[in-house]
């Protein structure tokens, strides 16, 4: 990747406490003139914007990733604090949950797959519209969870029916995993690694931060 | 129901003739499918609807049939108490409790004597009332976003998440615990998180006003629940149905009061029971209010529990690695924020039960919807069912 | 009324369909002779000292290889092999299937357990659908699980499993399904997975 000439190195910003905060989608939408955007860009001097139009198209794609309410167990309670105030969803683009199938792009299978259900799961993988993407949530989706033994109704995982883009490992996983695995969609989507920030102890500046 | 048979004055007669003809109408038979924006779960409601007006209600459930007594048959005691969590996920301390309760005295019954630490009573009621409080503000979340209030939700997941942080600081885990252990409690509670609770316990009433603030008293709330759904004592009874759903009834029945298990005859707290003070008794509203008055009692037991806390001393009995229960069979129950939650387990002096049964509560709450939902319209459906708080889970087991 | 009294009473009134009975302050048990157990489900809702409004749960059980000693020794069920597929079932099963009701009175407090046996080859019961309405879905479940026929419930058929599920899970000589119509319902193991 630091070889990869194509990739812009934007401005780096940084908050009070010393996090890196906006990123290179960020950096692009902040711009008043065509001459910024281009600065962002390309920091080379020839000011054109080149683009290629796949990837803005990916970039589109996977800064809105609208999601479908599918939640079957429990992992769909940390689907919900996945969405909630404290983990947002909605500041990766992700937060536009839909009920129907047919205005989304993913399907995050939280909980486990039964027999009598998994129909219902190819029936509504089915109606999503092209591109679409599955993550599978926790352990139960990922291959039968604690019900691989003696669960006679359940389905060994949700990849016998459906293909599975990104596994999201846990029972449940944190709702931190579940975004981790919501940009690991997102960098599959963009053909590359995406920035991830560096992780602070909270302990380290929870001084500074006003009561 | 709708005049079908008189014509459409307002239009103008095409034919001759026309206009005295009746419209036909027929039963329309709608599927409340198992994936819907509702939270509650996969449960399918096959509904028969005369334009809006419900006629029958069949709930179809078994979506999430897990298997879990066929797998009660495989696995040791200890090893299913991680099953227990996963039955009703919101409030799995109180699954813990009831299953490791009910094998405790069913180890009782076949003559093995342990007692079980003050401590670790103590421990277990706190932590217990703390779910019940975090179950609670999820029915009272998602009861808003059924009703159509966006607000409310977050708001209590913020008081969950305050709530699940004192559960991973005691036991590492924010969702499925398995901290209850038969025998007692786990781990000890680490200091922090008893700073904690106080911190919680400090600033939960006044979240309590604002949630009043939100929906108890708001109008539209109140239009959309007062009178909507009505179940009576008597119905309740025959239907089996426990907990709020029994309570707003207005039975006063609770198994801490009445049946009456661990340490709970020591602590000071009512039983709100509905009385029908905006609406009837036995509606929606009344339910959400006990569940309301609930959380304001549950955080009473825990203040004194925490007064009385006694010195840091053991947090679970001496117990064999090898738990063999002596042959008998038992049928203990405990109240689960969602009724009475029971455990049926035969034994044959084996180190694996031979038959675990679950008697789950929101089974037979849901039950009721059969009897309550006649004759609603779609939209009082949809309350009536948000106010039975089911959890798909412990329905299908 | 104390357990002793209800015993007496059923006595009284049943005296050869009453099988067994065990005390306790917990959980009094009462063994029925199957075909009378719809009239005495009948008397103890009825009787007024005894008011057995409330009834809790109904469970079935599978008695076939109890170990009466008493030391645990019951036949495993299902085999798993190494790669996490499931060995088939050989031997028959030859035991009792049983049905459990557990009851209590709301005016009184009384609780009691009413216990069936009946056979594996013909497995029917009356059901007590009429009496308690709890037991309407509970025998629904049970029938779901064992196969036990609830002669008169007004709506038998399968509550948990999908309506056309063939075998009665609970059995202890189950076999574990590999498929349900297009679902598969084996498990592979990781390993072989990755070859593929």
């Amino acid at each position: 990747m630091a070889d990869n000439k194509d990739r812009f190195e934007p401005e780096v910003a940084y908050n009070v406490v010393g996090d890196r905060i906006g990123d290179d989608r960020e950096q692009m939408l902040h711009f008043d003139t065509l001459e910024d955007l281009a600065k962002v860009a390309r920091p080379a001097p020839d000011n054109v914007v080149l683009a290629k139009v796949d990837d803005f198209f990916r970039w589109a794609q996977l800064s809105s990733i609208w999601p479908m309410t599918f939640g079957l167990a429990c992992c769909a309670i940390e689907m919900m604090s996945a969405a909630g105030t404290r983990y947002d969803m909605d500041r990766f683009g992700a937060g536009a949950m839909r009920g129907t199938p047919r205005q989304t792009d993913l399907m995050i299978v939280s909980g486990t797959v039964t027999a009598k259900m998994a129909t219902r799961i190819k029936r509504l993988y089915d109606q999503m519209p092209e591109p679409k993407w599955v993550i599978a949530m926790g352990s139960c989706a990922i291959g039968g969870g604690p019900y691989f033994k003696y669960g006679y109704h359940v389905v060994k995982g949700v990849d016998m029916m459906v293909p599975v883009d990104v596994y999201v490992p846990g029972c449940p996983p944190r709702p931190e995993v579940l975004l981790d695995g919501l940009l690991r969609l997102q960098d599959k989507i963009r053909g590359k690694r995406g920035k991830r920030y560096k992780p602070k102890w909270v302990s380290d500046y929870i001084d500074s931060i006003p009561r | 129901m709708n005049d079908t048979s008189a014509p459409l004055r307002h239009l103008p007669a095409t034919r001759e003739g026309d206009a005295a003809k009746p419209i036909k109408s027929e039963l329309l038979h709608i599927n409340m499918g198992p994936q819907h924006p509702s939270t509650h779960g996969v449960l399918r409601l096959f509904i028969t609807t005369d334009g809006e007006v419900v006629h029958n209600v069949t709930p179809y459930i078994g979506y999430l049939h897990r298997c879990a007594e066929k797998i009660a048959e495989g696995n040791s005691y200890h090893q299913y108490i991680v099953y227990t969590d996963r039955m009703d996920y919101l409030a799995a301390m109180n699954c813990n409790w009831g299953y490791c309760l009910a094998v405790e005295e069913l180890l009782r019954a076949g003559g093995m004597e342990f007692e079980i630490p003050e401590y670790a009573e103590y421990i277990r009621v706190i932590i217990g009332e703390l779910n019940r409080i975090a179950s609670h503000l999820i029915a009272f979340g998602t009861y808003g976003l059924d009703i159509g209030a966006m607000t409310p939700f977050f708001h209590a997941l913020r008081e969950r998440e305050a709530i699940l942080n004192i559960f991973e600081k005691v036991c590492g885990a924010r969702l499925m615990y398995s901290y209850y252990d038969i025998g007692g409690v786990k781990w000890d509670l680490p200091d922090d998180a008893l700073e904690e609770i106080k911190i919680f316990l400090d600033l939960f009433p006044d979240k309590l006003k604002e949630y009043d603030e939100l929906l108890t008293g708001n109008k539209i709330f109140v239009e959309r629940t007062a009178n909507v759904g009505v179940v009576d004592a008597a119905t309740c009874q025959d239907y089996g149905c426990t907990g709020p759903v029994l309570r707003g009834a207005g039975v006063s029945w609770d198994l801490r009061r009445n049946d009456t298990y661990s340490i709970y005859d020591r602590f000071d707290f009512d039983i709100p029971v509905g009385k029908g003070l905006v609406g009837t008794v036995g509606d929606c509203w009344d339910r959400y209010w006990v569940r309301m008055q609930e959380m304001e009692q549950s955080s009473r037991i825990i203040q004194q529990a925490v007064e009385r806390l006694p010195a840091r001393g053991e947090c679970m009995a001496e117990m064999p690695k090898n738990l063999k229960a002596a042959p008998g069979e038992l049928y203990t129950r405990t109240e689960s924020p969602k009724g009475e939650l029971g455990f049926y387990i035969v034994s044959d002096g084996g180190p694996v039960p031979f038959r675990c049964k679950t008697r789950s509560p929101a089974f037979h709450n849901l039950h009721v919807i059969v009897k309550a939902g006649q004759g609603q319209m779609i939209s009082d459906l949809c309350a009536t069912i948000g106010s039975l708080d089911l959890v798909l889970g412990e329905i299908d087991r | 009324m104390t357990e002793q009294d209800i015993h007496q009473r059923l006595l009284a009134e049943f005296e050869e369909a009453i099988l067994d009975f065990e005390g306790g302050e917990k959980q009094p048990a009462i063994a029925v002779e199957p075909l009378r157990l719809r009239d005495v489900a009948l008397y103890l809702r009825d009787q007024q000292d005894l008011a057995f409004d409330r009834c809790l749960v109904i469970s079935g059980v599978d008695w076939e290889g109890f170990d009466e000693s008493g030391k645990g020794k019951h036949r495993e069920i299902n085999r798993y092999e190494e790669d996490g597929t499931v060995g088939p079932v050989e031997e028959a099963a030859t035991g009792d299937l049983g049905v459990v009701y557990f009851l209590e009175s709301s005016r009184h407090g009384h609780r009691l357990k009413l216990s069936v046996r009946i056979p594996r080859e013909s497995p029917r019961v009356d059901s007590l659908a009429s009496v308690w309405t709890t037991a309407d879905w509970g025998e629904r479940e049970t029938y779901d699980f064992y196969g036990i026929d609830f002669l008169g419930h007004p709506d038998q058929r399968r509550i948990l499993l999908p309506e056309d599920w063939e075998g009665w899970p609970l059995r202890k000589d189950y076999q574990m399904p590999s498929r349900y119509h297009d679902v598969p319902l084996e498990g592979m193991p990781y390993a072989v997975r990755e070859e593929r």
